[in-house]
């Protein structure tokens, strides 16, 4: 018997695996259903990660729209007593970079191990997904790396925009194909995407393709298959617009008809907040500080420019609220007012022009002492459905003139600018007499006034109708400092360099 | 009778009469009879030949008494030619006679005989001078034998008569004497080694497996009796300068554990190049970049250290055997009870200073500079109200410091000592050796010190001659203080010697100062550093505390047993658990560098108070078993023995960073202050690593006529890396060799012990633990879906799937020739490694997500010679005298590395030199600006072709012609090679008596460093040169460019007089029964060289292979030290 316990003593002490501490990572091996939607969830956070504040100074580098509130309008960028420093281009540019890779790298792994037969949602949705991070790429790269899987290369070819756009078109078409038909059978309803939401998406990359640089005309036709087609089942997708163009951005209203892609987040701190208006700088957090050195200012042009409604006046503001204290000779009671850019005694907010409030409404809680909560929960669009009607009545114009039904909603989304009934014809529709270009014309400005300063938006019609000289000819003086330097920017002008860190690693793309 | 009585009174009467007729003439007349030489006819002689020889000699007469039983006994002379005196002296040695000398007589008679005498001696292994414990003394053809105690000696209490004494003992030649035994005698028996034959496995003896690969590879020992003697507590101490081809560089002479060892150069561009220990068996596992080293040991408790230097016999440790392996085995008890005790004391100085400015040289310099520079930058106002103020250097209590700068206050006298109690011996059938040891050394920088407590267990059974367990328990608690240097170098020397003594003389200056490096260097972590200068000097002492804990327990099982004589079995099981905490409080830093403008004066300095401060505990978890089955067969001439071995060795570490709250590290990586070996630990989480590597050995060695030797290694190893990285992989070895003294056809003179001629091949692998660690490293973040906080878990660091251990193949050819009795032994060996498959950490392309992984990137060869000579010029029974002298040198090129891309490290900071790894080039270049004196100069005179560039008066080398403006990259050429071209050491032991000497010179020649810790004497403006430079009318600041150019870059090639030891061992014994031995060593005595910082050996730890040895940032010096010990045997 002893020599029997000295033998277990031995063969546990050999064992000895008990002893070894090993912290387990579960995602080496993606085997179960939770830890594959942990990985999706990783998509969307890095998503989310991409559109923080920097991301203007991406969007707005070049735009009509968007300003830097880092240069003042002189351009000196210290005069407002507020130094942000320079604007760290390769940083901004690599942050987006980066984050829509690692997006791509994880759901090259996903493809890995989902199956499409029997998790055919989860598949569509990571398609739609690779789809979306190499739509956004090839608009701010021009010709990005295509990744597919997850084999470390150093020696990835160059491809050509329609290289490209031949993926994009065809994780789409495999998205169309698995995503569930409507949004009660996504996976979370009225969040991600059914088939409704990739057709209309596949929409907009036809607009896109049909532009600068592919210039394939065919794809207007495309779109506007596509968009009509979930405008004709918007009952059936439950899309419709808003009545109240502020309801978009407020926080009781996340989920909505309107919305058809995008990110949401429900928190002030952490990962779980909406960063787009994340102020930098890490100063105290007041209205008054957010509005003047948030990067989320119009051009001055662009702002005058705006048609004066209620659209206006909703999405910026031309003064800020500031603490304002009174009290008696004991005491001293703090306020948040609205108080107007007054330009003797802020001359560098006024002549900076306006704020955007479209989120930053959603920061402050005026119920609480009208107080600074540091970060919105509103949702962020990428996708919404007043884009699709646009599009809709966009590419129907350029294929053959607009019908009564592009015209109607182009009306629509006026009249909601205009905050009266959406349906009834009114005083803000378009004149009758427009000639096809001029219909396109005042769709393409109604796009940018609609969507102001909403991601994405503006920037890709810039490129995709090419409209840089239109744009330097008309840019307001005060604006001009808004143009990246060259260094940043590939030949064609409308796309960034890949980040230099790639160009070492593959000389392909130097 | 009457006749000698006679001749007595004749001899009388002529005597008296000389003494009358010369004066002194009687004196002389009796010694010349005495003091007549004569000669024998050979130096062995019966005594009745002696007599008759004697007799024969003119006016001599020998007469003598009934002695004829004796007259067959053989004397020995010492020589021919003797004094009469002295040849009846050695005759009474042989024969029981008593020999008179008188007048002409030589009278020879009988001596009475005592019933007994005493033989007495000691065994000594003939090469090493070691007293060998435990061999067997036996009188042939009788019953009676002893054996040798613990120091080597015997002692036979016996009736007088012949007797033919032998000794054995395993694995040595047996050796016997005649001795005819009428008077006490002595014996001392030297044995040799019986070096060719296949040793038969002895249950006791060592559990590392080599006694049958020693024969023919190039493996070392170093026995317990030379680490006895340099009676040091690092066992790396040991290892410093004694084996060729280990080029061990006591890199910090701070208190601890502080050596770089590198067995036959540097085997890899990245990964790690620490050698494998092997502690009784137990594999010490290499974690990311350095191995977790072996300071919990006590140098006292080692028996014998074995170096594996070449891939034919590190085949045997596959994938960890590339580096080399360092076999460390500890004291085994047994044999008579004895109980040491010794103490040592010591003292360390450190007495080199940089030549620096005082206060007023330094506040009069900038001040000049301003002058002649039409600026204000400095704004020094040498008003004599603020001298007033602040008096000149004194402290807060009034207490004058150092006169002209801070480096006397930064150096102290280090005081060491060490109490050691041990004891070894037998309880019923249990062998025993117990030893407990406290070590303290304070060093030679304030508040820098180290304590140490070891405890060793050691016991074992031998059950019937067949089966021995042995169990053994080693534990050890460390603490070092402020002793750890880490990228950023040694901050309080590196501080502490900017020190400006000014300061509280004139503050202004001081934070101007800090301004001026700003303006300069804000992205420089170094200068940021220096900047960063604490305000008083016990802020920089006292204050500035980083505090290692170390704490090992290891427990080792093994157990033996032989079936038969050709058939054994062996297991061995141990499981060492080592945690080591570091902890650190150092105040910084300025809160924002992107304000120096604004921010410049606000000293936003961090409280590391209670539960605010930088903390990590890693732990690591080691296991290793194995399985043996031993075969070995001897018939006529052959001799085979044939080894299976399964080794199972699992190693784990895991780690955890205690964050700091509101610490805003920003150049200065938190990581650099918490010397973390985790790689993963500068995310500042937590992490593990679990490795476990699967071998199955066969070892064939086969033997034939003594004179041919071949052996084989096959490995088959499989390598698992968490989950996700698995290798299997065969390692393999042949080696032959060949006695040519043994071969009849070649006619060896008869002086020619051995002539063996071996050549080795062999393949092993390099995988430290940790470095996939990061591969696929996901990291969690937070989304919402659905209006719930969800996880969000993305792939911030891919993996490389194919990832493959670096290995090497190995050529060794190597002579060994022995001469006159191994007096004088020459070994040579060459060696050619090439390695592939090289590691690299590569920066993964951002449209993979980014990170860095590994990747088997590059080739690389290494050949290098190893000479050394081993000499005994004298060797007699009092004096011994051995002489060696090694000489090694290496060679490392890079032959290939993908893509033909060059490797750069560069680093940003400017006391940082740049480094390449290119494929044909050297490995460990430095790289630079090239320095090319004052401009002044060399305007005139510029070389055909070569252009200058002019930076404020100072001339660089200008390689780019592009851009004509400025210095660029390209003009950064390599300046230096910090890897030395030969390192030698030249050990002399002297034995007389009961006096030892040993002194050991070491040295490296032909190796470069950057000297930072000068450099930044200039950064900060102290250095006594830069009041030169601004006399010369020259702008002086302090430009980047002048920092990484060669100006700093100094041959570092030393000679060192490392130790020199006396040692007195009295015969007499205190209260009779206490043994006693005196020592006196020092070290460090002499060192010659040409370097002018502080010390040429020192070097900070870069985490780089190749650049650990390049840089001298603050590196802690060696310090002279001298030494007492005593030891107390009982």
């Amino acid at each position: 018997m002893r020599k029997f316990g000295i033998l277990a003593a031995i063969l546990l002490f050999s064992s000895c695996e008990f002893i070894f501490h090993e912290v387990d990572n579960p995602y080496l091996e993606i085997d179960t259903e939770q830890e594959k939607i942990d990985m999706l969830n990783g998509v969307y956070s890095r998503l989310a990660k991409v559109h923080n504040g920097d991301y203007f100074a991406l969007l707005c580098r070049s735009d009509d729209v968007n300003n830097f509130m880092n240069y003042n309008a002189s351009g000196s960028g210290n005069s407002c007593g507020v130094n942000l420093g320079p604007i760290d281009y390769p940083g901004i540019i690599g942050n987006s970079y980066l984050n829509l890779y690692t997006a791509i790298i994880n759901i090259n792994r996903l493809l890995d191990v989902v199956s499409t037969n029997e998790e055919s949602a989860l598949a569509g949705e990571l398609y739609f997904l690779r789809s979306y991070c190499y739509f956004k790429l090839v608009r701010f790269f021009g010709t990005p790396p295509i990744i597919l899987d997850t084999e470390v290369s150093y020696t990835v070819e160059k491809p050509t925009y329609a290289e490209v756009y031949a993926q994009i078109e065809e994780d789409m078409f495999n998205a169309l194909d698995l995503l569930p038909d409507t949004y009660t059978d996504s996976r979370i309803p009225d969040e991600t995407p059914h088939k409704g939401t990739a057709k209309a998406m596949l929409a907009e990359i036809y607009l896109n393709m049909a532009g600068y640089p592919l210039y394939d005309e065919a794809k207007y036709a495309e779109a506007v298959r596509l968009a009509k087609e979930v405008i004709d089942q918007s009952e059936y997708y439950n899309f419709h617009l808003l009545d109240d163009y502020a309801l978009l951005w407020s926080e009781d209203n996340t989920h909505n008809a309107e919305y058809l892609f995008g990110l949401f987040f429900d928190a002030e701190t952490g990962d779980r907040h909406n960063s787009i208006v994340t102020v930098s700088g890490g100063h105290s957090h007041n209205m008054e500080y957010m509005l003047t050195t948030s990067w989320y200012n119009p051009e001055y042009k662009f702002f005058m420019d705006f048609p004066d409604n209620y659209r206006k006046y909703t999405s910026f503001t031309t003064g800020t609220y500031r603490e304002v204290s009174y009290g008696s000779l004991d005491t001293v009671v703090y306020s948040l007012r609205f108080v107007p850019f007054d330009p003797l005694v802020d001359p560098c907010i006024y002549l900076g022009g306006a704020s955007c409030l479209k989120w930053i409404y959603g920061v402050y809680d005026m119920d609480d002492g009208g107080m600074k909560m540091e970060k919105t929960k509103s949702t962020l669009y990428l996708l919404r459905y007043a884009q699709v009607l646009l599009t809709y009545a966009e590419a129907k114009a350029r294929t053959g003139g607009p019908d009564a039904m592009a015209t109607e909603l182009v009306n629509r989304i006026r009249r909601r600018a205009n905050n009266v009934n959406v349906y009834a014809p009114s005083e803000f529709d378009l004149p009758t007499n427009l000639t096809t270009e001029q219909f396109i014309d005042s769709v393409v400005w109604e796009r940018a006034w609609e969507l102001a300063m909403e991601p994405d938006t503006r920037w890709f019609d810039i490129i995709r109708l090419d409209l840089k000289d239109e744009i330097d000819a008309n840019r307001y003086k005060r604006d001009l400092h808004t143009v990246v330097p060259d260094e940043y920017l590939t030949e064609e002008w409308y796309f960034y360099q890949i980040p230099q860190e790639d160009r070492w690693n593959n000389p392909n793309f130097e | 009778m009457k006749r000698t009585k006679k001749i007595h009174f004749s001899l009388l009467l002529v005597s008296l009469l000389l003494v009358f007729s010369f004066g002194r003439g009687f004196a002389e007349g009796e010694l010349s009879m005495q003091q007549k030489i004569v000669e024998f006819s050979a130096f062995t002689l019966s005594l009745e030949d002696v007599l008759k020889e004697l007799d024969r000699l003119p006016e001599i007469n020998v007469v003598h008494g009934n002695i004829d039983k004796y007259l067959k006994i053989k004397i020995k002379f010492s020589s021919k030619k003797l004094t009469i005196d002295k040849a009846a002296e050695e005759i009474m040695k042989f024969v029981p006679v008593t020999i008179l000398l008188n007048g002409n007589h030589i009278i020879v008679k009988e001596k009475e005989l005592s019933t007994h005498y005493l033989l007495k001696g000691s065994v000594r292994d003939a090469s090493t001078r070691e007293y060998l414990t435990g061999a067997s003394m036996h009188l042939a053809g009788t019953n009676t034998g002893v054996v040798t105690d613990n120091e080597g000696h015997f002692l036979l209490k016996l009736p007088p008569g012949s007797y033919r004494l032998v000794c054995r003992f395993i694995g040595y030649e047996e050796a016997s004497v005649d001795i005819d035994l009428f008077h006490d005698q002595t014996v001392d028996f030297l044995l040799q080694v019986k070096d060719n034959e296949i040793r038969e496995v002895n249950i006791r003896g060592s559990y590392t497996e080599l006694e049958n690969l020693e024969k023919g590879r190039p493996i070392e020992t170093i026995e317990s009796k030379t680490i006895g003697r340099l009676n040091t507590n690092d066992v790396n101490d040991a290892l410093h300068g004694r084996i060729n081809g280990v080029w061990n560089t006591k890199v910090s002479g701070a208190p601890g554990d502080h050596h770089r060892i590198r067995i036959r150069g540097i085997n890899s561009i990245f990964g790690c190049s620490d050698p494998l220990y092997v502690v009784d068996g137990s594999l010490i596992p290499i974690v990311n970049f350095d191995n977790i080293g072996i300071s919990d040991l006590n140098a006292h408790d080692i028996d014998k250290i074995t170096v594996l230097k070449d891939a034919s016999s590190t085949a045997l440790y596959g994938n960890l055997g590339t580096n080399g392996v360092i076999l460390i085995e500890t004291k085994k008890g047994g044999g008579n009870t004895q109980f040491n005790f010794g103490v040592k004391m010591g003292l360390q100085t450190f007495s080199k200073r940089y030549d620096l400015m005082n206060a007023e040289n330094f506040l009069n310099t900038l001040q000049l500079n301003d002058d002649r520079n039409k600026t204000d930058f400095y704004r020094i106002i040498l008003s004599t109200e603020h001298y007033e103020e602040y008096p000149r250097y004194l402290d807060s209590l009034g207490n004058a410091l150092a006169e002209d700068d801070f480096q006397d206050e930064l150096f102290q006298t280090g005081f060491l000592h060490e109490y050691r109690l041990s004891a070894s011996g037998k309880v019923n059938t249990f062998d025993y050796y117990l030893s407990g040891n406290y070590y303290s050394h304070d060093g030679v920088i304030t508040n820098s010190n180290y304590t140490k407590y070891t405890l060793t267990a050691n016991l074992s059974k031998v059950i019937e001659d067949k089966l021995s367990v042995r169990l053994l328990y080693k534990g050890s608690y460390q603490e070092n203080k402020n002793t750890l240097d880490n990228f950023m170098g040694n901050n309080v020397i590196f501080k502490g010697i900017n020190y400006e003594p000014a300061y509280r003389a004139t503050p202004d200056s001081f934070l101007n100062k800090i301004e001026r490096l700003y303006y300069n260097d804000v992205l420089n972590a170094s200068v940021a550093s220096l900047a960063n200068h604490p305000t008083s000097p016990d802020e920089l002492f006292y204050e500035h505390n980083k505090i290692k804990t170390d704490k090992a327990h290891a427990v080792n099982l093994q157990g033996f047993y032989k079936l038969n004589r050709e058939i054994s079995f062996r297991a061995l099981l141990s499981l060492t658990i080592r945690n080591q905490v570091n902890l650190s409080n150092i105040q910084k830093s300025y809160s924002n560098y992107d304000y120096p403008q604004y921010y410049i004066y606000e000293r936003d300095r961090v409280d590391f108070g209670e539960g605010n401060r930088l903390k990590s505990d890693e732990t690591f978890i080691y296991f290793c078993q194995h399985y043996d089955v031993n075969y070995t067969k001897q018939f006529n001439n052959h001799l085979l023995n044939v080894l299976f071995r399964y080794r199972n060795y699992k190693d784990n570490a895991y780690w955890e960073i205690d964050s700091v709250s509101n610490v805003y590290y920003d150049q200065i990586n938190p990581t650099d202050d918490v010397f973390l070996r985790g790689s993963q630990a500068i995310f500042g989480e937590k992490g593990s690593v679990l490795r476990s590597v699967n071998s199955g050995i066969i070892n064939v060695n086969y033997q034939y006529k003594k004179k041919y030797f071949v052996s084989f290694i096959a490995n088959y190893e499989s390598i698992k890396e968490n989950e996700y990285f698995k290798k299997p992989d065969l390692f393999y070895s042949v080696a032959l060799s060949w006695d040519l003294a043994k071969e009849d056809f070649l006619k060896m003179p008869h002086f020619v012990d051995a002539l063996n001629l071996r050549a080795n091949l062999g393949r092993s692998g390099n995988f430290p633990l940790n470095s996939l660690a990061d591969d696929l490293f996901t990291y969690s973040g937070e989304y919402t879906a659905n209006g719930q906080a969800v996880d969000a878990v993305y792939i911030s660091n891919l993996a490389n799937a194919n990832l493959r251990p670096e290995s090497v193949v190995e050529n060794n050819f190597g002579a060994e020739v022995s001469l006159f009795k191994e007096r004088l032994i020459v070994t040579a060996d060459y060696y050619q490694k090439h390695y592939s498959d090289l590691l690299i950490k590569r920066s993964i392309p951002l449209y993979y997500g980014g990170g860095t992984f590994y990747q088997n990137i590059g080739e690389m060869k290494n050949e290098g010679l190893e000479l050394s000579l081993d000499v005994v010029p004298v060797e007699t029974q009092n004096f011994y005298w051995n002489s060696r002298l090694g000489l090694s040198t290496n060679q490392q090129r890079i032959t290939k590395l993908l893509d033909s891309t060059s490797i750069k490290f560069n680093y940003t900071d400017v006391l940082i030199p740049d480094f390449i790894a290119k494929e044909n080039e050297v490995l460990g270049s430095i790289t630079g600006y090239k320095y090319m004196g004052k401009w002044s100069d060399t305007s005139g005179e510029m070389a055909e072709g070569e252009t200058y560039f002019n930076d404020q008066g100072l001339a660089y080398l200008k390689l780019d012609t592009l851009n004509m403006k400025s210095l660029t990259e390209n003009d950064k050429t390599i300046i230096g090679n910090s890897i030395p071209d030969l390192t030698f050491h030249w050990i002399n032991n002297i034995e007389y008596k009961n006096f030892s000497f040993e002194m050991m010179w070491y040295g490296a020649i032909g190796v470069d460093k950057y000297n930072a810790t000068k450099a930044s004497t200039y950064i900060s403006g102290l250095n006594a040169n830069v009041r030169d430079l601004v006399l010369d009318s020259m702008k002086y600041n302090s430009s980047g460019v002048f920092y990484e150019s060669s100006f700093f870059v100094e041959d570092a090639s030393f000679i060192r007089l490392k130790t020199v030891t006396f040692s007195y061992r009295p015969t007499k014994k205190l209260a009779s029964r206490i043994g006693m031995e005196f020592s006196l060593s020092f070290e460090n005595l002499i060192t010659l060289t040409t370097y002018s910082g502080y010390d040429p050996e020192a070097a900070i730890y870069t985490k780089n292979n190749f650049s650990d040895n390049a840089i001298d940032k603050g590196a802690y010096p060696n310090p002279t030290g001298v030494y007492f010990s005593i030891n107390l045997t009982y």
